[in-house]
């Protein structure tokens, strides 16, 4: 079940907070994971027995992890852990990669290639994965106490709000969160105004760009053209950003109006000025979680190992950050995907990590703002092209004729038919909200911004209050109208 | 401050609460009645599935799109999206899944885009199986002792190509239907009668050929395919003339817009110009229906009748998809009786039909899109 879908909305979020609020508060919770397990069988009943099994696996590993004081005891139990959430991840998710990979090499020696079952990927797998390592990780280092009730612990692997695409909650977060929670009209109508912003995000924004972006991205290279090729790259900056953003929102907001509060994935990462800055700014769930339990760890074995102050005349530290960083970007792009795409889109990124901390930075802080962000967005903008085509051949050939290396006509016709009404108030949208050039259009100065807020404040409390609800409503009424074009199935000869 | 903050956030917790509930309550208040059949998406809409748990797995998708369907006013609904939001305000398909717009406002059925651009193919093996379900087709034909003959009304943007949206692009290596036809080609048992440069020597006179709002061909383009048909069945059955351009009239009058309208759901909005043909001192009367069994999905009558009660002229039996219509009123009329068979796609040999009828002839129409339907792959 999709957030953005007519019996979401409609049907089971409605119900769910119905029957949720009619309940005792004791069985809130029980109520809530219930919901969360109809959620998540919704998007195929057999794999919904994964996520049951990976709660029993990690409730287990706690109790167990809970019951030991002895170090190298606690340690195998974690390892096993860790091993039995990532088996299945590995399972579903790589075996093809793997296998296909392996009958490329095996394929030069004359061997006959191998042929695996193609399992269906369960939906959320790599996020409640990830999720349930946090547990395992917060009661190993003690950071919290072992969950001894099996619905708060399986409620927080499987809570519907997050169980599909994050954010990739920490259990020390949600803990205090699943013992009690504060309930009120505020946080309920601060839930409804983030869900609905984040539907519009999604609905009516990156839905709108995504038309574009997947036709563009399904061009052969010679038909692109290097107009619609930079159409295509920098409407799908936007329409990631749009897409994953408003997912988040109606997560974060489903979770407020259940009385939850999720930690937030992002944060206006296109205002950033280099690529540290945007893993600090993007997915932040997953960020933080590769530099908490890869990157740190990493890092802090490699220079256990390194005694010397220098190597081969390059310090040490840098080849510690070198090492932790191609490491943990290599599988952050792995993560994402498996597909050589999305492995060298991560590497990209780990690639000019490493140059900023040789210098770039440095070279670029003496820039001015407007030279750092046009660094950020081409880059950014470029490692997207590689993430979203369909192979690295395709990538190449494609960031190839956005500069002109493979000669190819403008093509500014094909450009023009992009450019609809709809596209581009999408677009400008798009613009305006992941980016500080709203503001500086409108000369909305830090003193501009003060006197707008007086004057917000001078402004009718009702005047402002409906125009908010009229605005929320808006947004839900059009969103419901794209959505319910979604449902239009027409046929052109027949189907009675 | 606060206290008006907090009726607020209860007004707007309330309201958008009836909001959402408002389409389970229908099945409590009952405000809205969907129809059994949506007209112009041209099906049916979804019934409740039952609980099964041995078919566990299907059922959520089958609930929700009994679910969508049933939404309180979904037709109006889209319908309001299609026509004012989508077509006037933001000027573009409502669709562009489904109908491309293109140039001077002429629609393209997106689904036949892969098609146009070589994103669908098929194999050297399947191309040949394709030849040879047609080579059984004829032999069997040839030994009834019944001529055969085989035509495949090109698509639209074949023949239209100028007014496609400027990012479709043809296959450079050739369609699917490109290689089926060298194929066919070479198979001399095959009696292919190629339409696309006839018609496209046709166009050149300035003729309508097809509906700018529709995929199928208009009475001008059936017009010139009869022709080209008519060139080798006169040979075989020389008391066949074809129909000359001073037997007929042709009117047009503007008509709302066809069936790729109709799937964009904007027939009040988009209008086409139609080829009405009136063939003068016409003797051509309807036949009495045999009933043949048809395909039980089928919504279109499985048969037509037509005679002329000359019986120096040869009978004929035409077995077709939905190309068939405009091209009838021509052969009704040099035909002691036609017999047009409609079986839903599938291009059948119909043997039963033809032992009934015992046409002389049989004629095949397959729309060129629909060339693959014969060894089962649906385009």
């Amino acid at each position: 079940m999709l957030f953005n879908s007519l019996i979401f909305i409609y049907l089971f979020l409605p119900l769910s907070l119905l029957v949720y609020y009619l309940t005792n508060e004791r069985y809130k919770n029980l109520i809530l994971l219930l919901s969360s397990f109809i959620f998540f069988a919704w998007g195929g009943i057999s794999y919904s027995f994964l996520l049951v099994l990976s709660t029993l696996i990690n409730y287990t590993a706690g109790i167990l992890l809970g019951k030991t004081t002895d170090k190298r005891k606690r340690k195998i139990i974690l390892a096993t852990g860790i091993v039995l959430n990532l088996f299945p991840l590995i399972l579903f998710k790589y075996t093809g990669f793997f296998t296909e990979t392996l009958n490329v090499l095996t394929s030069v020696f004359g061997i006959k290639p191998l042929t695996v079952a193609h399992f269906i990927l369960p939906l959320g797998i790599s996020f409640y994965s990830f999720k349930a390592i946090t547990y395992l990780m917060s009661v190993h280092r003690n950071e919290c106490p072992v969950q001894k009730n099996y619905i708060d612990l399986a409620l927080f692997i499987s809570i519907f709000p997050q169980v599909i695409a994050g954010p990739i909650d920490r259990y020390r977060n949600l803990e205090p969160q699943l013992r009690s929670r504060e309930y009120s009209f505020e946080l309920m109508a601060s839930g409804i105004k983030r869900f609905v912003l984040g539907l519009g995000k999604k609905v009516l924004i990156a839905n709108t760009l995504g038309i574009a972006v997947d036709e563009i991205f399904h061009r052969p290279p010679a038909n692109l053209g290097m107009a619609v090729a930079w159409l295509g790259a920098l409407a799908y900056t936007l329409q990631i950003y749009y897409d994953f953003s408003g997912y988040t929102d109606m997560a974060i907001g489903i979770g407020r109006m259940f009385g939850f509060n999720f930690i937030e994935n992002f944060n206006f990462p296109y205002r950033s000025k280099n690529v540290k800055e945007f893993w600090q700014r993007w997915h932040m769930s997953l960020s933080n979680w590769l530099r908490d339990y890869l990157y740190l760890p990493l890092a802090y074995s490699t220079s256990r190992k390194l005694k010397e102050y220098k190597y081969m005349g390059i310090r040490a530290d840098y080849i510690i950050y070198i090492i932790a960083t191609a490491v943990t970007f290599t599988v952050c792009g792995f993560w994402h995907g498996a597909a050589w795409g999305f492995i060298v889109w991560g590497m990209l990124h780990g690639l000019f990590l490493v140059f900023e901390q040789l210098g770039l930075r440095k070279f670029l802080k003496h820039r001015i703002k407007l030279v750092q962000h046009a660094y950020l967005l081409l880059f950014i903008s470029i490692s997207w092209v590689v993430f979203r085509s369909a192979n690295l051949d395709y990538a190449l050939h494609y960031i190839g004729i956005m500069f002109g290396i493979h000669a190819a006509p403008a093509k500014w016709d094909i450009f023009m038919e992009f450019i609809n009404p709809g596209f581009v108030a999408a677009f400008a949208i798009a613009v305006a909200g992941s980016t500080s050039l709203f503001e500086k259009v409108l000369g909305l100065s830090v003193r501009a911004r003060d006197l707008q807020a007086k004057a917000i404040r001078g402004l009718s409390v009702h005047f402002f209050e409906i125009s908010v609800i009229l605005m929320i409503l808006f947004i839900m009424a059009v969103s419901t109208l794209f959505i319910l074009a979604g449902t239009n199935n027409s046929f052109i000869y027949f189907q009675f | 401050m606060k206290r008006t903050r907090h009726i607020y956030a209860i007004l707007l917790s309330l309201v958008l609460f009836a909001l959402m509930t408002f389409v389970f309550m229908n099945n409590i208040f009952h405000y809205y009645t969907p129809p059994e059949i949506s007209i112009y998406e041209n099906r049916y809409l979804a019934r409740k599935p039952f609980w099964d748990i041995n078919r566990a797995d299907p059922y959520p998708r089958a609930f929700e799109d009994y679910y969508n369907d049933h939404f309180p006013y979904r037709l109006n609904l889209n319908d309001f999206n299609a026509g004012i939001i989508n077509y006037r305000i933001l000027h573009k398909s409502p669709y562009p899944n489904k109908v491309n717009i293109g140039k001077n406002n002429w629609l393209f059925f997106e689904l036949e885009r892969p098609l146009y651009q070589g994103d669908f193919m098929i194999d050297s093996v399947q191309v040949a199986a394709v030849v040879g379900e047609m080579h059984k087709r004829a032999e069997f034909f040839r030994k009834k002792g019944i001529k055969f003959y085989f035509i495949s009304p090109p698509a639209k943007q074949e023949l239209y190509p100028e007014f496609l949206p400027s990012r479709f692009y043809r296959c450079p290596t050739g369609t699917v239907t490109d290689k089926i036809m060298a194929k066919m080609k070479q198979d001399t048992t095959i009696p292919y009668i190629d339409l696309k440069q006839p018609l496209l020597e046709a166009k050149k006179r300035g003729k309508p050929l097809y509906y700018k709002t529709d995929t199928h061909w208009n009475s001008w383009g059936a017009y010139f395919g009869y022709i080209e048909v008519m060139k080798r069945m006169s040979r075989d059955f020389p008391s066949m003339k074809p129909l000359a351009e001073s037997d007929f009239t042709m009117s047009y009058p503007v008509i709302k817009g066809k069936n790729l309208v109709e799937v964009m759901n904007l027939t009040n909005y988009i209008s086409d110009e139609d080829v009405v043909i009136n063939v003068k001192n016409s003797v051509t009367k309807t036949g009495k229906l045999h009933n043949y069994p048809k395909h039980p999905n089928s919504v279109f009558p499985g048969e037509y009748v037509r005679y002329t009660g000359d019986a120096s002229k040869p009978r004929l039996m035409v077995i077709s998809d939905s190309f068939v219509y405009s091209i009838m009123p021509f052969f009704d009329e040099g035909t002691s009786k036609t017999v047009y068979i409609y079986d839903t796609g599938f291009y059948g040999t119909n043997e039963n039909i033809v032992d009934d009828v015992k046409p002389d002839m049989v004629l095949m129409i397959i729309y060129e899109p629909h060339l693959v339907n014969l060894i089962g792959i649906p385009n």
